[in-house]
């Protein structure tokens, strides 16, 4: 039908407009989305903060970030971000250790790096801290977390999908291992590992997160259960309120009060009965019961396989299980129909992910989280827009930020978890597999991480997510704490060499790790290492800005302790080692020539001086303030 | 002293000053007798406080009905075991009265509370609300902030504590003494809220690297001397730099060099924790820590120069096992031998020029939300939204304000439910906590609620003028 009548139809047009424009309000419009950077600005700056930002610095070559840097903004992001468990230019495997085959779940990671596979380079001493067990059979936590941390590190393992995932279960849909044990908490974070390497959409990761057996653990509805000869709800609605506002963001802030809590919750809690967990004997391999629980769910009414086998009626003990159409829920105003809790779930996540508040805040969250903690109206318009235009892909949104000016922005900053800060140093600072499973295990970050409350699968707020940049930058004692550990624990980043075996016994052959800084640091054209080359490719190994805030003050201090191996006023004059020298002195004033001095001389990597200077240097600049905050521009 | 060393000196002092960070002229290392002056604590319970738990009727209330409900609505948060609601009372609670006569009980691992009710020293306002949410994150805000009706989730905002510092005379502080800060904190300067906060997670380790004594060329004295100067000299020269984001970690090291040093030797100076500080065993490690940094911060408040301390206990969200889980927690705080018994029976003995610190303080007991009325099926309570508010001071006027069982909560309402039998159902928010807050306020300082909580005048209120009077001034 045509409309020939010119004020009806502008009339027409006019209501189409105001009612796109009103739903993209709050879905966000598809005009309106993320600009790619243009290809002519991008450069290795660019590459080193999506390193930053997404894979922890990542494990990437110079070669490779300086190719990066070389192409065009979108294919290299497209190369840098990927959800494979391996990604062999981010993270490239090393021949020799076969860690790349078990990358996708933290599960076999602990059964590889716990074995005595002959292709598992992990130093024998260290593979009972990888174990699924500990020392009493029983599970482990502390092996569980040393395992991500260390997968981290390992070239071999894709450091974004770990921070992706860690994303989901520690901060997005996040859950704390003291509700669940260790065993149950690892199946969840690798289903949703798995989740986003196969399919990587918005809605599935959701769905897995939300019929996942640690959950209704963690949260209790496990035992939530619905009488239906009676109609009596019994369980709680804790999961049920958290279901919209942490896994879909929506605060109920569009809708009205009574039907939010009075219609959409309380079926929400209805919806989550039978989803009672297995408990099956011996699970894990652990002796201990309170081990035994395992997903995924069986919705079915069934037997577990418990010292004495528990019915777990799991379709009984749902609303209306099986009774069809009458088993349907009035949720977020739609029905939401299934036989058991797994099918209304699946049903309810692409509703509730399609919900305008789910659209406005889920998009904004991702990006605060990763990446920019002053985000404006205009930056936000369009991370929605973008987030519209992926149709719930979240590589593909992902990546669009990760190319785009809103990213690389003058006004974008990001404060630096206790994560983000320890494991970009420890990525950076690591400089082959070797050195990443033959250094002594005081070398992993997990303790440092620990004290400055970053602990994964312990958030610091339990189901509201750990540890924010925001709240370390807010927190003095994290900075002290960082402070302390590289003045008074300074062989933690200045480690050279380790002994270490791979096999047992006093026979074994004894292995030796060396830190080899010159084989990375490149030299002039003369083939010297001068200090001052050194120290400025050392600022952007570690803080990525390309020197922009290195200033003189921190370059003096880097050249002598690269040249002297002596802190710059100790150089100057050691009777007063005190003074603070400025900028003005040391560029224009009489610290002038020392500083020169000191920049111009060379330095001789065969000797293990000169990477233990690098390593005094290493904790000098991961304790100034460009180690806690990285800028977008 | 030598022209540099002064130079020196001067620029870090000026740095600390930009951090907002004065070391008052008549502060000394000594430990002297010193007057801690009017000081507010609050003590923020996480995760939604069931604080009608704390608080039963007694079963002489002259409702038998509000019994009936309440038992029936409640019972199975007692884990089934008591055949009766009085059994239950006499093995939970301790019976007590208020000034008027009214009996009721407070519960029985709650020690010190109800023995510093019974001396007048504890005011409960009973169906107050700091929020109107029941999520947390948005509750928590309100109730950090002091506002309850606000609806954003922006946390780089204004909190009430650092409102109220900044209406109080002479350059004063907030002192945060949990492990992470509070927006309750926060100044109303964006870029500098934190600039009249200091964190004192750990009073006995507060102070950065210096000199250790030993060779000057060892690593540890090179890095420190490194970083010291660096951060001395670069941070004078971005003190400017407020909008920076690298801005707050140059006011860090100032504040923490210009307070680590002189309370590090205050403490020092004052001798070890008294023993039942230093082995105080709690439920919640943190929170025993919080205690003993509560009673070193009354030994140097004139270094701190200290007038709002911020604390915290978390895991308050009983949706399951809550007997249980409240009760280990409200033994931690309110237990005859637990956090706040053991530090103010300490804080009592020490000396004072002419008030004793205990007298001094004010305690005001917050938290997201309150929970619902009729327990949930999992031996727990879920979110609701009104509360019972508490206060606990020497200058208090200790009792009950509002109605403690209204009722209506085991009546039929307008639609015919009786919130004691219908999910949802909570406690009826009936006094905003703007107005208990605006009392703490001018207790502190005439005049200053007016702008700390410029909505207090028409904000809620059960009864005109219930609170009037809550705190001596």
């Amino acid at each position: 039908m045509s409309i020939r009548n010119w004020p009806t139809r502008l009339l027409l047009v006019l209501c189409f407009t105001i009612f796109v424009s009103s739903a993209y309000a709050a879905r966000g419009d598809r005009n309106n989305t993320l600009n790619d950077v243009r290809p002519r600005h991008w450069d290795e700056s660019h590459v080193r903060r999506v390193l930053a930002a997404f894979a922890y610095g990542g494990l990437a070559s110079d070669a490779q970030i300086d190719t990066w840097s070389r192409m065009r903004p979108r294919h290299a992001v497209a190369e840098i971000l990927t959800f494979d468990s391996v990604n062999n230019k981010l993270s490239p495997p090393e021949a020799g250790d076969d860690t790349s085959l078990h990358c996708g779940s933290l599960a076999s990671l602990q059964a590889f790096w716990s074995s005595d596979d002959p292709y598992n380079m992990m130093k024998y001493g260290d593979r009972s801290r990888y174990a699924v067990l500990n020392a009493n059979n029983r599970l482990s936590t502390s092996n569980l977390q040393r395992t991500w941390v260390k997968a981290i590190s390992t070239r071999g393992c894709n450091p974004f999908l770990h921070k992706m995932a860690l994303y989901i279960t520690n901060y997005h849909a996040s859950i704390s291992v003291e509700k669940t044990r260790a065993g149950l908490i690892r199946d969840y974070y690798d289903r949703i590992a798995a989740a986003l390497s196969n399919s990587g959409d918005f809605i599935d990761v959701m769905t897995v997160a939300a019929t996942d057996a640690a959950l209704a653990r963690a949260y209790g509805h496990r035992l939530s259960k619905y009488y239906n000869r009676t109609e009596v709800f019994k369980g709680t609605d804790d999961f049920a309120r958290e279901f919209h506002q942490l896994l879909f963001r929506i605060n109920g802030t569009t809708e009205n009060t009574v039907y939010h809590e009075d219609t959409t919750i309380e079926h929400t809690a209805w919806m989550l009965t039978g989803m009672n967990v297995d408990r099956n004997q011996g699970a894990y391999g652990s002796p201990d019961k309170v081990d035994w629980y395992i997903g995924p769910i069986d919705f079915s009414d069934h037997y577990d396989d418990y010292t004495k086998p528990r019915n777990l009626r799991n379709t009984s003990l749902h609303y209306h299980g099986n009774t069809g159409e009458d088993s349907c829920l009035e949720i977020l105003h739609s029905t939401i129909c299934g036989d058991n809790a797994g099918e209304k779930i699946a049903e309810l996540a692409r509703v509730a992910a399609e919900h305008s508040e789910s659209m406005a805040n889920v998009p904004v969250t991702i990006i605060d989280f990763f990446a920019d903690d002053n985000l404006d109206a205009n930056k936000i318009k369009a991370i929605r827009g973008t987030w519209a235009e992926a149709d719930y892909n979240l590589l593909k949104f992902i990546r669009k930020y990760a190319a785009s000016t809103a990213f690389h922005n003058t006004n974008t900053f990001k404060y630096r978890t206790a994560f983000d800060r320890n494991l970009l140093v420890q990525n950076k600072n690591t400089l082959d597999n070797e050195e990443a499973f033959g250094r002594d295990l005081f070398d992993s970050p997990f303790a440092r991480m620990r004290d400055q409350g970053a602990v994964i699968f312990d958030p610091a707020h339990d189901v509201f997510g750990g540890q924010t940049g925001f709240q370390a930058a807010n927190n003095r004692y994290l900075f002290r704490d960082a402070y302390w550990s590289n003045v008074a624990k300074s062989t933690f980043l200045l480690d050279i060499s380790d002994t270490y075996t791979l096999d047992p016994g006093v026979d074994a052959a004894v292995y030796k790790w060396q830190k080899d800084w010159g084989s990375v640091i490149p030299v002039n054209a003369n083939g010297e290492y001068v200090v001052a080359d050194v120290a400025e490719w050392l600022w952007n190994h570690f803080i990525g800005d390309g020197g922009k805030n290195f200033d003189p003050i921190a370059r003096a201090q880097v050249h002598a302790l690269l040249a002297d191996n002596r802190d710059f006023a100790y150089v100057v004059d050691p009777s007063n080692p005190d003074v603070a020298y400025s900028s003005d002195e040391i560029v224009n004033g009489a610290a002038s020539a020392t500083d020169q001095a000191l920049a111009a001389e060379t330095m001789n990597f065969n000797q293990n001086t000169a990477n233990i200077r690098v390593g005094m240097a290493i904790n000098f600049i991961t304790m100034t303030p460009y180690a806690f905050v990285m800028e977008g521009k | 002293m030598k022209r540099r060393d002064f130079l020196k000196n001067s620029i870090y002092t000026s740095m600390a000053a930009g951090a907002g960070l004065t070391l008052p002229l008549h502060a000394s290392a000594a430990c002297n007798a010193v007057d801690m002056p009017r000081t507010l604590v609050n003590l923020m319970l996480y995760g939604g406080v069931d604080s009608k738990f704390i608080f039963m009727p007694a079963p002489s209330h002259f409702s038998s009905n509000y019994l009936d409900k309440i038992w029936a609505a409640r019972s199975s948060l007692y884990g089934g075991i008591y055949p009766t609601y009085t059994d239950m009372f006499n093995n939970e609670y301790l019976l007590t009265t208020d000034k008027s006569g009214f009996e009721f009980g407070i519960f029985k691992r709650c020690g010190w509370l109800k023995s510093e009710f019974d001396a007048g020293r504890v005011a409960v306002i009973a169906n107050s609300f700091c929020s109107t949410s029941r999520r947390h994150d948005q509750s928590q805000l309100n109730a950090n902030a002091g506002d309850p009706v606000y609806d954003a989730l922006h946390y780089d905002r204004d909190g009430w504590g650092g409102r109220l510092i900044e209406q109080l005379p002479g350059s004063v502080n907030t002192v945060e003494l949990a492990h992470e800060i509070s927006v309750f904190g926060n100044g109303t300067n964006a870029g500098e809220r934190l600039r009249q906060v200091i964190h004192a997670q750990d009073t006995r380790a507060i102070a950065l690297p210096n000199y250790d004594g030993g060779n000057p060329a060892s690593r540890r004295n090179i890095l420190s001397r490194a970083l010291k100067s660096y951060y001395q000299a670069r941070g004078a020269e971005v003190a400017g730099q407020t909008n920076s984001p690298y801005s707050v970690f140059f006011q860090h090291d100032a504040a923490l060099r210009e307070f680590g040093g002189a309370v590090e030797s205050r403490l020092n100076d004052c001798g070890v924790l008294p023993a039942s500080l230093a082995n105080l065993t709690l439920n919640s490690g943190h929170f025993a820590q919080q205690c003993r940094n509560l009673y070193d911060v009354c030994l140097a408040p004139d270094i701190l120069n200290v007038r709002t301390l911020s604390m915290r206990y978390d895991r308050f969200d009983t949706h399951n096992n809550e007997l249980f889980r409240i009760g280990n927690n409200l033994e931690d705080l309110f237990g005859a031998s637990g956090g706040l018994a053991t530090t103010m029976a300490e804080i009592s003995t020490l000396p004072y020029l002419n008030k004793a610190a205990r007298d001094n303080l004010v305690l005001y007991f917050s938290s997201d939300f309150g929970r619902q009325l009729r327990a949930n099926g999992d031996a727990g309570t879920d979110h609701g939204r009104g509360l019972y508010s508490i206060l606990w001071g020497t200058d208090v006027s200790g009792g009950l304000y509002g109605e403690m069982f209204p009722e209506r909560e085991a009546n039929s309402d307008a639609n015919g439910e009786v919130p004691f039998e219908t999910s949802g159902a909570d406690v009826l928010g009936q006094t905003s906590t703007e107005k208990i807050l605006a009392e703490v306020c001018e207790w502190m300082e005439p005049g200053s609620s007016n702008i700390v909580f410029p909505g207090a005048g028409s904000a809620k209120i059960e009864v005109p003028g219930l609170v009037d009077g809550l705190l001596a001034v």
